[in-house]
């Protein structure tokens, strides 16, 4: 009897003091290596992002995005980009108006590597667990972006 | 969003051609009576890439449809060009577009449609002191020695391509603009220019300075130009003419998707010893990302108060 009511006060306690599993998220920014570029300041890639700076040592830069639910997109703006929803939504309704369109939009971090590893010039975002030492051959990492993440989803 | 596998992605070429529009119907109701709503604006344009070379063509329908106390319905459906010009990219620090622009200068005259700006009516500062259009060259980039500041010199030397819907008739037209960003949402320019009005015969020497900031939830921006005239078909009054103006508009987030829009503006011409003092007062609604919602309320010092309502969209 002892022993159960023992077993049942530590489960109760243990729920109490339940903590949620964290994980340290690593995102890579990234180019191919035959680009020009090596490393880039926060502001610096701020202003690629939002197509204020459209070229870096004289090579054409061309930043692609994960799309608007993918979680690294949202940590990645929260950090560097550093504007909320509406805010982007009137940047970049008034800069089409000027003929200038937001980054493309890719499916995954699988899409974006083969995209930066095919394209020069282009730079995107992933999460650094995806750089496998055969991608980490063909491209650089000139960004990183630490954050804690609970409950993490790898897209 | 590029909508493959990894796997195929070889076969996905850049998206090179963009096609977009806007739209508006505004009403308007005036103390004195007169009311009219009118499908305000209609417009199409469209862009094409090719490595560092850009083409932009807008075709747009001014006043589409109008029905009021004084039209009891009339259509103009004759487009006209808006913009149609072609660019080219050379580095951060040269730019050059070639064709029928936007004048490049201040703040409003570069949001000037209803889904962009954040009132349906606009300052007289915008309007009454340079043209708003121009057929011509303009180069634009970040100045090499100076950081995070542009640069941007236009001319024109010939008649506007499609002037139907310009405030001003020009042949002969020069100008520029430095911009010192501190960040996206703030800078401060200052701009000068000159121009020939055909229709008035006269030449405008005009200066502005603007700036913009947001402070968490509050947009801030400004504008004033004051301009030195000299009118030709004044025989008997050949002379200097000045006038100048200003306005200061103000945006306050109060929640989600819902903004106070506020504005005050003057101008004065010395040669017509006339003035113009108005206080807008207003709402701005954005239910979706490229809809708004707009109402204000216009107080004119010895003139009739205004009330506008509009729809915007962008596509």
């Amino acid at each position: 009897m002892y022993k159960r009511v023992l077993i049942i006060t530590i489960l109760f306690i243990s729920l109490l003091f339940k903590t949620e599993k964290v994980h340290s998220l690593e995102i890579v920014v990234i180019t191919s290596k035959k680009s020009r570029i090596n490393t880039l300041s926060s502001t610096e890639l701020r202003k690629i992002y939002l197509k204020i700076k459209i070229f870096h040592k004289g090579e054409r830069i061309i930043p692609v995005n994960l799309p608007p639910n993918s979680r690294v997109r949202q940590i990645f703006y929260e950090k560097v980009i550093g504007l909320d929803y509406e805010q982007l939504n009137m940047y970049w309704n008034e800069r089409f108006f000027h003929g200038i369109e937001p980054p493309m939009v890719f499916k995954s971090p699988k899409a974006v590597l083969k995209f930066i590893q095919t394209v020069p010039g282009s730079i995107g975002y992933v999460p650094a667990e995806t750089l496998t030492p055969q991608i980490k051959k063909t491209v650089k990492i000139i960004y990183k972006i630490k954050a804690d993440e609970k409950n993490f989803d790898n897209r | 969003m590029i909508n493959v596998k990894a796997t195929e992605l070889n076969k996905v070429k850049l998206k090179q051609v963009y096609v977009g529009g806007y739209s508006s119907v505004v009403y308007e109701y005036v103390t004195n009576g007169f009311n009219q709503i009118k499908l305000h604006e209609i417009a199409l344009f469209g862009f094409y890439h090719y490595n560092r070379i850009k083409l932009f063509g807008e075709l747009e329908g001014i006043d589409t449809y109008t029905y009021g106390s004084y039209n009891k319905g009339s259509l103009n459906i004759e487009p006209y060009i808006e913009r149609l010009y072609i660019e080219y990219l050379h580095n951060e620090y040269l730019r050059i577009k070639g064709g029928k622009l936007l004048t490049p200068l201040g703040i409003w005259n570069q949001i000037y449609i209803n889904v962009l700006k954040w009132t349906t009516s606009e300052p007289v500062t915008i309007q009454w002191f340079y043209p708003r259009f121009m057929t011509g060259i303009q180069t634009y980039g970040f100045i090499p020695w100076f950081k995070n500041t542009t640069y941007t010199f236009f001319f024109q030397k010939t008649n506007n391509l499609d002037n139907r819907y310009n405030n001003v008739s020009t042949n002969d037209f020069i100008g520029f603009q430095i911009k010192k960003i501190f960040d996206i949402d703030r800078y401060i320019g200052f701009n000068m220019g000159r121009f020939y009005d055909i229709k008035l015969k006269e030449t405008s020497l005009f200066s502005g300075i603007f700036g913009y900031f947001r402070i968490n939830r509050l947009y801030i921006f400004g504008e004033i130009y004051g301009a030195y005239e000299e009118e030709e078909h004044h025989y008997s009054y050949r002379s200097k003419i000045d006038k100048w103006s200003f306005y200061i508009q103000m945006a306050y987030k109060l929640f989600s998707k819902n903004y106070l829009t506020f504005r005050s503006e003057y101008f004065e011409d010395k040669s017509d010893n006339a003035y113009l003092n108005v206080i807008t007062i207003g709402w701005n609604y954005k239910p979706f990302s490229k809809v708004v919602i707009k109402g204000e309320y216009q107080l004119f010092e010895k003139r009739q108060d205004r009330i506008l309502l509009s729809f915007a969209v962008m596509f």
